[in-house]
Parts: C-alpha cells; structure tokens; sequence
C-alpha cells in the first residue's frame, strides 16, 4: 500500500527521513506539550501548526522553524496531523484541533477548494487560519498565505540548466511525482518556459511520472541514459524524485557527463550538492515559512494587520555555496535542535 | 418387509479403476442395514451414488419400487434421504439447534416469515425436543458445537439427519471417533430411528458392532455385492471371510 | 416428518414427536441464564468497555472540547463512511470472505459518480439521485467482478481484491488523470453538510444501513447462511445453500457498500478525494476484527463492528484534543487492535475448551 505515492508536494521523505523527521517532532511535542499546559494556565496564545501530511522534512522543518519562535515569544505551540496527504484525512484533525479552540491554526492544506468548511468553521469560531505554502481557493478565510513562489523555482532552475548546457544541443528528462498538482506543475512549466525561450536548442523528453519512488526515479533516468545518448541533464521537482535520480545517475557512472538540477533537500541531495554529482538544486525556506506564521499569529491576536500573501525566497544551492551560512538556514531539518 | 432403496447393477468408473462393477443393494422399511467391504470395496462410492452426490455410469436405482434420479443430494434430501457423513458436516461456530435446521431454517409467521426472519426460538425448542426424545446429553441450544464432546457433536448430526429423514437414512462409520460408552449411546440411537420406519444403513468395519446393531447385513467386494446374512444368522468369521474372499462365494449367498 | 426447506412458516409445521415437552421448557428457561452469562463474555462487551474507558478518558483530559457538539459530530461524520463499508465487510469475513479492495471501489464509485453529475449538469435532486445509482452500481460490479474471480475462478478472495486494489485505482486514475474532479451539485454538498437532531445526514445514512444489514445479518435466513458458510463452507454445500451465489451476493454488497460510501464522501469533502483512500481498508478490517468478528469467518457480530469503527476513530481524535504527536496515534491503534485480538483468542481457547 502506497498511501503516499501521490503526496502532491512532492516531498515524500525516504524511510530514514521518515524515522528522523519523527524523532525530530517527538522532540517538537514533547516540549510544547509540556509548555501548551504552562502557556494555558498563563492565559497566553496557543498554535498548532497542521502539515499537509506528518514525517515529512519540508513540513517538519516548518515546525522547527514555528516552534523556535514560539519559544521566543512564550507561545504554546505543536503539530498536529495525518499520516496520508489526503482531505477525508486532514479534515477531522482540522475539527479536533478547532475543538480544542487554539488561537491560531497554522495550516499547510491537503486541497485548496475541499479543505475550506472545516477551516471556515474553525475560523468562525475566532480561530485565526494562517495558511503556509498554499492559498485557500476563497481568500476570506486565512489572514495569510506564506508560500514560495513555483513557477519562480522553475525558472531558476531553467536559469541553471541553461547556464550547465551552454548552449549545447541535446535531451533533457524532467522527472516529476504524479499529473495534475499544481506546484509541479508550475515548477515544470518555469523551466520548461525558460528554456524554450533561452536555450532552444534543448529538447525536453516527454515527462516521466514516478509516483515518488525514488527507485522509479532511478530506474527512469538509466533507461533515458539508454534510450537517449544525447541526455545532457535532468531535473527533478521534489526530494524523492532527486534523491532517485542521483542514485541512477551514480550507479550509470553517468555523474558529470549528465547534469542533475534538483528541488528541495534530503541528507543525500546535500551530499550530492557538496561533491558535485547535483549540479544545483532548489531549494525552499520552510524553516522561515514556520516562524513567520507563528510571528504572524501572534500579530494577529494583538489586533495587528498582516500582509494578505507573503513570498518566500528561494535559494539556488551549489557545491560553491553549500556551506555558506545563508545557503545552510535553508537546507530541511530532521531535528530542530540546530 | 417393504423395500425402500433398491440399487441394481450399479456401475462407477474413475477413468481406468472401477469401484462399483454391477452392485446391487436393498434397504428395508425399519431395518438397519449394515453395509460392510474391505479397504477399497465400494462401500463410499456405493453411498456417494445412493445419496446422490455422484451419478452412477449406469444401474437404476429405486425408491419405494419407483425408479428414481437422484440427481444432488438435494433432491435426495427432498425425496426423503439423509446421510450422516463421517467427517458430520456441522458449522463448529453456530448452535445445536442452528445445525438442525441448516437450509431448513424455520421462519416467524406472517410478514415476518416473507422477510425471512427466523423463528429461532421454535428452532431451538424443537431441536432440544428432538435431542431430549432421543436421548441424547445435548442440552445448552447456544452453546457452539464446537465446545460439544465427540459424541454430542455425532449426536447432533445423527438427530439432524433423523429429523428430515423419512425413507432412508446413512450412517457412514458413526461411531470411528468415539469412546465405549458413546458409541453405546450411538447405536442405540440407530435403533430407536429404525423402530420410526426409516431404513437406516449403516457403514462400519466394526464387526461386533454390526452384528450388535444391524438386522440385515450385505457385504461389498470389488464393487460388487457378494453376500446377504441376516444379523442373527451369522457370526465375526463369515463376515470376515466374505469381505476378504476367504470365502468362496461363486454365487451370491441369500440370506 | 420431513417438509421440504423453503418458507413454510413454523406455524404450520408439524411438531415432532416429544416425550419430554416439559423437560425441553425446563432447558429452555435454564438457556436464558447461558445466553447472559454469554453475552457478558464475547467480544462486542469487552469492546465496549474499551471504547467507554477511552471516551472517559478524554472527557477527564479536556472535557469542554471533547465531550462538545463539534467533536462528537467530528467523530461520527469521520467514522461513517468506514461503517458503511465495514458493515458490508463484517458479512463478508463472517463468510469466509474477504475485500481489500473496498478503499480503491469507493475512489472508483467516487469518480464515476462526480463524472455522472457533472455530465448531467444542475445542481437539483435529478443529477445526485443518478449520481448515487451510478456509484451503487459500479460498486456493485467491481463487487461482482471480485464475486466472479473467487467464486468462478477459484482465484483466492485476498489475490483476487488485492489485484483489485490496485487495478480499480489504477482505472479511477485513468479516468481523472489522477485529478480530483470538483463538479459536485451544490445540493449534494449542502446534503452532505447538513444536520439532523445534531448529527449529519451522512451519519444517519450509516446508522440507517448498520441498523438494517444489523438486524439483516442476527435475524434472518440470508444472515444465517452467512454465518454457516464462514463456518464449515462443505455443510453449508450439503445443507443446499447455493454456496456460491451467496458469496458472489456478498463481494456485490461489499462493492455496493464502498460505492455508497464513495458517494457519501462527495458530499463530505465537495471533491473526489482520489488520493485518501489508500489505507480505508485498514480501518475497515481493523474495526470489524476489533469488534470481535473471526478472521477465519463463522462468528461476529454487527454491534461489534460499530464499535470496532469508533474505537480507532475516537482514539485518532481524542489524541490530536489530547495534544499529543501524531505519530502516538497510529502506534496505539495498531497496539489496541493486538491487544483485541489476542484477548479475543483467549476468550475462544478458554470456550473450545470447556
């Protein structure tokens, strides 16, 4: 059973990830259990944060980056969520954590249209809806939206690929998790749209479909290797589809002659960024994502206005910049303690 | 005395072995008959084709001198014959009183009775009747079968079988798996279906046992009918010599 | 004595002969005592304990948002859909039968349904009633594709729905692309938001098939085949049930289920949930075997299976009121349904012993 083959965020972590990013939020948990009954009995805010699915980096290190600031400023503060990236299961944490009546619902939706009654209701309720890496269909409900901006990602990331070909002619393979999401889509459709402008001589393959298997990812990009000898680079829209590809690429001994363009981190990305083997990869700031929204909860209990949409930046990572401080704070975390 | 079930000249083949080659049987109205044969004798098969789980190759079976197709055990359910099997086919999980009346299921009067709700008090009443006139120790109607005692469990199945059985009624080894004392209990309940009118025929290798319980007893070998003796003219040796063919019967013994 | 099986009602039926008509009362007035005793010892009892034992719990840890009208509407219209489907469930494993498949049939019906409706067009009752026929009956014909590979083809009934399990998702995500469709008429959605004496229709929609298929499964003819051909499959072939066209009813009622279940939840979440449905077959078969009924068929009951459903359900809720990390969540179901279904095994070695 592959209840998260069709995580549209496509940031599915490994199994390892999986078992750090919950030793990472029994860490989150456990500290803000015990200070929610402490914040409670203090008459201050409370929030919990609600990912699009749990064990996930990017929605983990939101929390790290919410659950930081919320100790900073004295809020109680946790994660609360489903195992399946799904509404029919995001849904009734929604309504249990509205029952509870936090202040402030921080919220990373499993589907922009299905997922407003139950936020309308919690908003109703005096509950503030802040909403982090994707919009509600209807605006009214959520006093903002913290998100990076995909089709921006995608472009820089065409920017890269351009910059890696050099106007050489040849194939490119985008590897993307399932149809029909738009962050990939968009992610797909800012490079595509670069190239096609900058760099025509590239010829994109038809899109391969992974359902966020990293070994489809790898098994995809050795049999484009085969099929195409004129395979100048890859790119990947999520972690699991980088992570596959770069193992494909490894055992092909194709590392180099193929350039790998990635989105988002994993431990083994970043070590393909440091030795080379990722030429560059995208990378978002849900760490800042986290401590905005909590900021902003804050804010907003206090009767202060907060900026409808926020865009978050992104950050282009390179085996040159890798260990610069500003490329660090950006890199997901397994553990908040860093 | 009347004849219920007449087989003549049945024949069964699987592929090149023939188990029944021309057998013939009688059952009398409340007799019991024991059919008995060595290892391989036909005496299964023999029961198969007479309570219409197989079809025979060829032969004609009778029943109350009309010659009949029994076609499923269903229908020979219908026409009034029942079969204890060995291994007594009862649902381990459900009630004495449910396994009674599996696919006879009684329902409630009325509007009730087209919904097809059960009338499972009336089901359980009459089943712990049947169980109580028969002398049988089965008494908790709720209790699964499968917490019933190897006798109990035989005893459930023989009174299922007794109470739809009003021509004919098989018993295939009874009493294989019980103790002394339950095995009494066993014939004593064959008896009792015999004096009803039913003619009761009964499988066993247990020569004691068949000349205890049976009044006419045929004898089966290589698919053929071999011998007839009534029970209280014969004894253990001549059975066993004409089950084994120690006994040399070119003609068939009449009885 | 013999009257041929059929629907003659007891009433006309002749009495056997007795001797003993008034021990046979005697026995019968001692059985009322058994059948307590009994009922205080099976599963659903002890299933229900656990299930007050957590309500209780939770209403001491936070009673003002566990025990308020938003929650408990929360856990029902969360549980009703796994009902609907694991009642159908509940017949199928008492027979010996199983369908892992019901997850992948309800996206299918789910899709099907959304394409019905909005090919239809409106938002009246027309387009939702043709909507629930369209996704009852492709419900019902995976059911009996699942029916026809067990019964016909002799394909065992765990290959045959897993192979379902992924080709009847596979067949919704051909049809959709693997998008959610959102063309759902606004009075389904109003229909599926909407409250009766607090609870929403969907709720009662579940409670109404638990109640009739309940009472279906303990009280007729068509529930006690069910139970004998779980129990000893040949004694039901020699007693003349039509072992096969029993099962085959029963893989259709499980398909029909998830398809109403499919239905119910485009009224639920306004949107096919194409992606959401990938472990309800866990839930459902966790609840029914919670509630006590046997793995290997021949024993359950339906009150067993709601409380199974609840279980699971109230304890995921009750756990986010709870603040505690989500990961908890799934530990302590799996935990609990071990812990059932090792008392359960108990209980049965300690009966089949006495």
């Amino acid at each position: 059973m592959k209840e998260e083959s069709r995580v549209p965020y496509l940031r599915r972590p490994g199994l390892g990830a999986v078992a750090l990013a919950a030793i990472a939020a029994g860490g989150i948990a456990a500290s803000s259990a015990s200070a929610s009954t402490h914040a409670r009995a203090a008459g201050k805010y409370s929030v919990v944060y609600i990912p699009g699915l749990t064990g996930n980096p990017f929605y983990s290190t939101v929390a790290c980056g919410a659950a930081v600031e919320a100790k900073k400023l004295g809020v109680s503060f946790s994660m609360q969520g489903a195992p399946t990236f799904a509404v029919n299961a995001q849904t009734p944490v929604v309504n249990a954590v509205a029952a509870r009546h936090p202040t402030a619902i921080m919220i990373s939706n499993d589907d922009p249209k299905a997922m407003i009654p139950p936020l309308l209701k919690a908003q109703e309720a005096g509950i503030k809806i802040i909403n982090i890496d994707g919009d509600l269909a209807e605006k009214s409900i959520g006093i903002t939206n913290i998100q990076s901006n995909d089709t921006l990602g995608g472009q820089e990331a065409g920017q890269e690929m351009a910059k890696l070909t050099g106007g050489r002619s040849g194939t490119v393979l985008i590897e993307d998790n399932s149809p029909g999401y738009l962050v990939s889509e968009q992610r797909r459709d800012g490079l595509i749209g670069y190239l096609k402008k900058h760099d025509p001589k590239v010829k994109i393959l038809p899109i391969t479909y992974t359902n966020n298997e990293v070994s489809t990812a790898a098994s995809d990009v050795r049999a484009a290797a085969t099929a195409h000898s004129d395979l100048i680079g890859v790119y990947t829209v999520e972690t699991n589809n980088t992570q596959g590809a770069l193992t494909g690429l490894q055992a092909a001994h194709l590392t180099g002659k193929v350039k790998l363009i990635g989105f988002d981190t994993s431990s083994p990305i970043v070590a393909g960024i440091r030795s080379g083997q990722v030429s560059a990869d995208i990378v978002q700031y849900p760490y800042g994502e986290g401590m905005i929204g909590l900021q902003d909860a804050v804010m907003a209990a206090q009767g202060k206005k907060v900026p409808r949409e926020q865009s978050q930046p992104f950050v282009v990572a390179t085996k040159a910049n890798i260990n610069t401080p500003k490329v660090q704070r950006f890199i997901y975390k397994t553990s908040c303690s860093a | 005395m009347t004849v219920v079930l007449e087989a003549r000249d049945v024949v069964k083949r699987y592929g090149h072995v023939t188990a029944l080659n021309g057998a013939c049987f009688q059952a009398h109205e409340g007799e019991v008959t024991a059919l008995i044969g060595d290892n391989g004798a036909g005496k299964s098969t023999f029961v198969k084709v007479l309570s219409g789980v197989i079809a025979a190759d060829s032969g004609e079976i009778a029943l109350s001198g009309a010659k009949t197709d029994l076609g499923s055990p269903q229908h020979a359910k219908r026409l009034g014959i029942e079969t204890v099997f060995q291994d007594l086919a009862l649902a381990p999980d459900l009630g004495p009183a449910d396994n009674v009346f599996v696919g006879r299921e009684l329902f409630k009067p009325g509007w009730r009775g087209r919904l097809r709700i059960l009338d499972k008090a009336e089901m359980r009443r009459r089943a712990l009747d049947a169980f109580v006139s028969m002398g049988t120790d089965v008494k908790d109607m709720h209790a699964p079968v499968a917490a019933l005692s190897g006798g109990q469990k035989q005893s459930v199945a023989i009174c299922r079988s007794v109470m739809w059985a009003n021509k004919v009624l098989f018993l295939d080894e009874p009493t294989a798996a019980l103790g002394v004392r339950q095995t009494r209990n066993v014939l004593r309940l064959v008896k009792h279906v015999a004096e009803r009118g039913v003619a009761v025929i009964l499988i066993s290798h247990n020569m004691t046992e068949v000349l205890e319980a049976a009044d006419r007893i045929e004898v089966l070998r290589l698919g053929q009918r071999v011998a007839q003796y009534k029970a209280d003219q014969t004894n253990v040796e001549e059975l066993v010599g004409a089950m084994t063919g120690a006994l040399d019967l070119h003609e068939e013994t009449q009885p | 004595m013999n009257v041929p099986g059929g629907t003659t009602s007891a009433a006309d039926r002749p009495e056997p002969a007795s001797s003993a008509a008034q021990a046979t009362s005697d026995l019968l007035t001692e059985d009322w005592r058994r059948t307590l005793t009994r009922t205080l010892n099976v599963s659903p009892t002890y299933m229900f304990g656990v299930l007050l034992s957590v309500f209780i719990a939770f209403t001491i840890i936070n009673p003002s948002a566990f025990t308020s009208t938003g929650n408990l509407q929360n856990i029902t219209e969360t549980a009703a859909p796994y009902l609907v489907m694991a009642v159908a469930v509940t017949y199928l494993m008492i027979a010996g039968g199983l369908d892992l498949s019901v997850g992948s049939v309800l996206v299918f019906a789910n899709v099907i349904a959304a394409k019905v409706m909005g090919a239809i067009g409106g938002n009246g009752t027309f387009p939702v009633l043709v909507g629930l026929l369209a996704g009852l009956g492709v419900g019902a014909g995976w059911g009996l594709f699942n029916g026809f590979c067990v019964t016909k083809l002799r394909v065992p009934a765990l290959i045959t729905t897993l192979g379902t399990l992924g080709a009847v998702l596979g067949a919704a995500d051909l049809l959709t692309a693997g998008n959610d469709i959102r063309s759902v008429p606004l009075s389904l959605i109003n229909f599926g938001t909407g409250t009766f004496l607090g609870l929403n229709y969907i709720v009662w929609i579940a409670i109404g098939v638990t109640l009739v298929f309940g009472l279906m499964l303990h009280l007729t003819q068509f529930g006690r085949h069910t139970y004998i051909v779980g129990s000893n499959i040949e004694a039901a072939r020699r007693a003349g049930v039509n072992v096969d066209r029993h099962l085959f009813k029963l893989y259709a009622l499980s398909g029909a289920a998830a398809g109403l279940a499919g239905f119910l939840a485009l009224g639920q979440f306004a949107s096919t949930t194409i992606s959401g449905h990938s472990t309800d077959v866990i839930i459902v078969i966790t609840g029914v075997v919670l509630g006590g009924t046997s793995l290997f068929g021949g024993y359950g009951w339906m009150i067993g299976t709601v409380i199974g459903i609840l279980i699971p359900t109230t304890l995921n809720i009750g756990l986010v009121i709870a603040n505690v990390q989500p990961f908890w969540q799934q530990v302590a179901t799996g935990l609990i349904l071990i812990a059932a279904v090792y008392l359960d095994q108990l209980k049965r070695r300690s009966r089949e012993r006495t």
